[in-house]
């Protein structure tokens, strides 16, 4: 799916790039934006719980038949980056209902340009979990780096870390495999470069701004 | 031995390769049966005699008066002096009515247009009618032109004295249509009496029995029926045969037009939560939305996308010359009651969708599938339709459903269907008679459909949504509506009901004793309370789920005794009464049966 190990990229079908085209044009509006990027979310989401590990398991069905299936192995939770993560939540719980969610507010210092952390509220028993992190773009990977530091620091293993996004820089995700060679990264597509300003090109707009103001 | 299932053929190969590539529906020619009589005879009483004792839901009964010609201005004024003589067979368009009779045994969906008595012209709306399997056709006039006469398999002439017509025309028109006694002795005097001797008489001989005394003669309507009901049993067989012929192994199934979606971890956590006895129905409404998104998904891969015909502006600013759209309509079809199931993953996918049903029922005691009603939009060109059910186990349900949207003018190879659970048989069976189907499968069987098992509608997963819902014996509440394409719609919630006596005199009360009179074979006496559950496997048994509420599109009967909401008026009579006698109080809304059309009525069981 991507050069990259590690990395899956949602297959490029006519229908993916139909949703692509309808998100990134500036003249969609926003109850269009919203639920053409929830629609992505949810197969981003559908792709993220695919990477999970199952179990075997016997079964009866009604017809009272014995049935060799599978089931889920492990816990999830949720983790989104404050404010553009969250848009990613319900995507998350539209396939487990009652997932646990973390949040984690990290803001780029104007000044500096920056990632600083300002706020992380987690479940207790995040160590057990697999973690999904939400951040619907991937542009330096500066956010996404210093919310991973945190999840790491709370004890999450890395190798059960999942980061879901939408769209994503090559620089980025250069950038984040070298760091963290063990998390896997799904994303919808990856663009074709960073510009001066640090923005996705040619990119949807300011995820978060779409999603919830302009 | 189960009709369906794979049999050895004594037939040779090639003989099975004619067959095997090409589905007949039941409705390609219809059992047609024209009763001619004079005005008076009794030949609509006859008619629905038979109607009755066929009990089929998909029997149409089509009366010659919807085609009397409209008249001029000039005519009109002679019609409203009594004047204008509509008992010649002048009077009637019989070219209409041939051209009309051809298309339905055709199979095809006809157009039948209304007259108004009041205004001596059509009205302008025409009473569609499609997937008729007896059709019975009333009139003066409906044994006289030959062409009519080689399209019908069975003729009666209802053959009754002309002074007891008399006094029946002079009875009728005088307490039912208010109209004056001289006009009516003058008119019958100057068209009806010579018409009926010089026409209508001699058409006697056309006929291929004669009853005499008409609808007051038992007998020989007994006799009738038994016959007529002999050569559906036949027509039956034969749609049986052939349906099996499509499923046998002629060539090995070719997946070019099959996908099957991939064993990912997901799915086969979900499979087996759908699968598992123990599950709940919240977590299998849930699972099972879950696998429908990603059908849903998948089948939309099948539509056509066209490079945009304008450039993308991003926010910021950046071009995009390579941006994708749409370029297909997409409209769903439900095959109630389980297509249904995936409405609510397409909600959030299309929500504006338009969305046709079709019920499509198996007969419980031979298993051949009958198309019990159909509401399907019009279809714009070019249309991408997917097809819903979500299991197919010996096809033949979606086979008709398929045959059902060609006939509405949709291409072949546009046709997608979406199915959770499906057998190769059942495939096979469906891309044999289609071949440029398109099928989205879940999770695909090799697994023949065992014996008892291929009654397509009747297998365990439907039955999750509803039967199985109370089986802790809380009764449940009945409440019906209608949605926007008129179906009826019951939703159900617990409730205590009582049997109450029915209300005689009440327009209900002949539907409300033939209930009262079942539900009693079940063990369920007057005024006792009834739990659901009992019923369930009768009334309750095509429902259908939306949303979160369990909701019911039709009543199905045991074994044959069925009234289905083809025959709208008499299915929603049937749900009513079935609701009165539940609870009056809980009736919110149901929608009253409507009056007879004109002079068309369909007719139930």
């Amino acid at each position: 799916m991507s050069q990259y190990e590690n990395v899956i990229m949602l297959p490029q079908t006519n229908q993916l790039k139909c949703l692509y085209t309808i998100i990134r044009d500036r003249n969609t509006r926003r109850g269009d934006f919203i639920f053409y990027s929830d629609r992505i979310i949810r197969l981003l989401v559908e792709e993220g719980l695919n990477q999970l590990p199952v179990e075997s398991c016997q079964i009866q069905t009604p017809l009272g038949v014995a049935y060799d299936g599978h089931k889920f192995q492990g816990k999830i939770c949720g983790v989104s980056i404050i404010r553009a993560g969250e848009s990613m939540e319900q995507g998350l719980r539209d396939c487990c209902r009652s997932v646990r969610l973390g949040k984690i507010l990290i803001q780029r210092d104007e000044e500096t340009a920056t990632p600083r952390l300002f706020y992380v509220k987690l479940p207790e028993d995040i160590p057990e979990r697999y973690v999904f992190l939400l951040d619907p773009l991937l542009a330096t990977g500066g956010s996404a780096s210093m919310a991973v530091d945190v999840l790491l620091q709370k004890g999450v293993k890395e190798e059960r870390i999942l980061f879901l996004n939408v769209l994503a820089s090559p620089e980025g995700i250069e950038v984040f495999k070298k760091k963290f060679p063990k998390i896997k990264v799904i994303t919808g597509m990856i663009d074709q470069a960073l510009d001066e300003k640090k923005f996705v090109v040619p990119g949807l707009g300011d995820f978060g701004d779409r999603y919830y103001c302009i | 031995m189960s009709a369906l299932s794979p049999q050895p053929s004594s037939k040779s190969a090639t003989h099975t390769d004619l067959q095997a590539n090409k589905y007949i529906p039941p409705w390609t020619s219809p059992y047609i049966i024209g009763v001619a009589g004079f005005s008076g005879s009794g030949k609509t009483t006859v008619a629905q005699k038979i109607i009755e004792q066929i009990n089929e839901p998909w029997t149409v009964l089509l009366s010659m008066d919807n085609f009397y010609k409209p008249l001029t201005p000039e005519q009109r004024e002679l019609a409203y002096q009594n004047e204008y003589d509509f008992d010649t067979p002048e009077a009637y368009d019989l070219e209409g009515f041939y051209n009309c009779i051809i298309s339905l045994k055709e199979g095809k969906k006809t157009q039948v247009p209304v007259y108004s008595f009041a205004l001596h012209n059509r009205t302008g709306e025409n009473i569609s009618i499609y997937g008729a399997n007896v059709i019975i056709v009333e009139g003066i006039y409906s044994l006289y032109d030959p062409k009519v006469l080689a399209l019908m398999d069975t003729k009666i002439y209802v053959d009754t004295d002309l002074d007891i017509c008399y006094c029946r025309r002079l009875l009728r028109d005088i307490v039912e249509r208010k109209r004056d006694i001289e006009g009516i002795i003058e008119q019958w005097e100057k068209f009806v009496k010579p018409s009926s001797v010089a026409s209508v008489k001699p058409t006697m001989y056309n006929a291929d029995i004669v009853i005499p005394h008409g609808s007051d003669n038992t007998k020989a309507i007994d006799m009738i029926i038994k016959h007529i009901r002999k050569q559906l049993q036949k027509k039956s067989e034969e749609h049986l045969a052939h349906l099996a012929g499509l499923g046998r192994v002629v060539v090995p199934l070719k997946y070019d037009n099959i996908k099957v979606l991939p064993k990912t971890n997901q799915l086969l956590g979900m499979k087996s939560i759908i699968l598992n006895r123990e599950t709940s129905n919240d977590d299998f409404i849930f699972y099972f939305d879950r696998i429908a998104s990603t059908l849903i998904s998948e089948a939309l891969e099948l539509v056509h996308y066209s490079p945009a015909p304008y450039d993308i502006i991003t926010p910021s600013g950046h071009r995009i010359t390579d941006g994708v759209v749409q370029a297909q309509e997409v409209v769903a079809v439900n095959i109630i009651k389980s297509g249904d199931c995936f409405m609510r993953s397409l909600r959030k996918i299309i929500p504006e969708a338009i969305v046709g049903k079709v019920l499509i029922q198996s007969d419980s005691q031979t298993g051949e599938p009958q198309l019990h009603t159909e509401r399907l939009p019009q279809f714009s060109p070019g249309c991408k339709v997917l097809l819903f059910d979500a299991q197919v186990i010996s096809g033949a349900a979606a086979t008709m459903a398929v045959k059902v949207i060609l006939d509405h003018g949709v291409e072949e190879s546009e046709i997608v269907l979406v199915v959770y659970l499906a057998s190769e048989t059942g495939l096979r069976r469906i891309l044999n008679a289609f071949p440029n189907v398109k099928i989205v499968v879940g999770n695909l069987s090799a697994v023949e459909p065992k014996e008892g098992q291929d009654n397509d509608t009747d297998w365990w997963m439907s039955m999750r949504f509803i039967d199985a819902r109370r089986d802790d014996g809380t009764p449940i509440f009945i409440n019906v509506e209608t949605d926007r394409y008129g179906l009826p719609t019951l939703s159900l919630r617990p409730m205590a009901v009582t049997l109450g006596k029915p209300d005689v005199g009440s327009p209900m009360a002949d539907e409300q004793s033939r209930a009262v009179a079942m539900m009693s074979k079940f063990g369920c006496g007057s005024g006792r309370d009834l739990p659901i559950s009992a019923i369930s496997g009768t009334i309750m048994r095509a429902a259908t789920v939306c949303d979160t509420n369990v909701a019911m599109t039709s009543t199905i009967m045991p074994n044959r005794h069925r009234t289905v909401n083809r025959a709208e008026p008499s299915s929603l009579a049937w749900i009513a009464s079935a609701m009165v006698l539940s609870s009056p109080e809980t009736v919110t809304a149901f929608p009253r049966a409507r009056p007879p059309i004109a002079s068309m009525t369909i007719v139930h069981g």
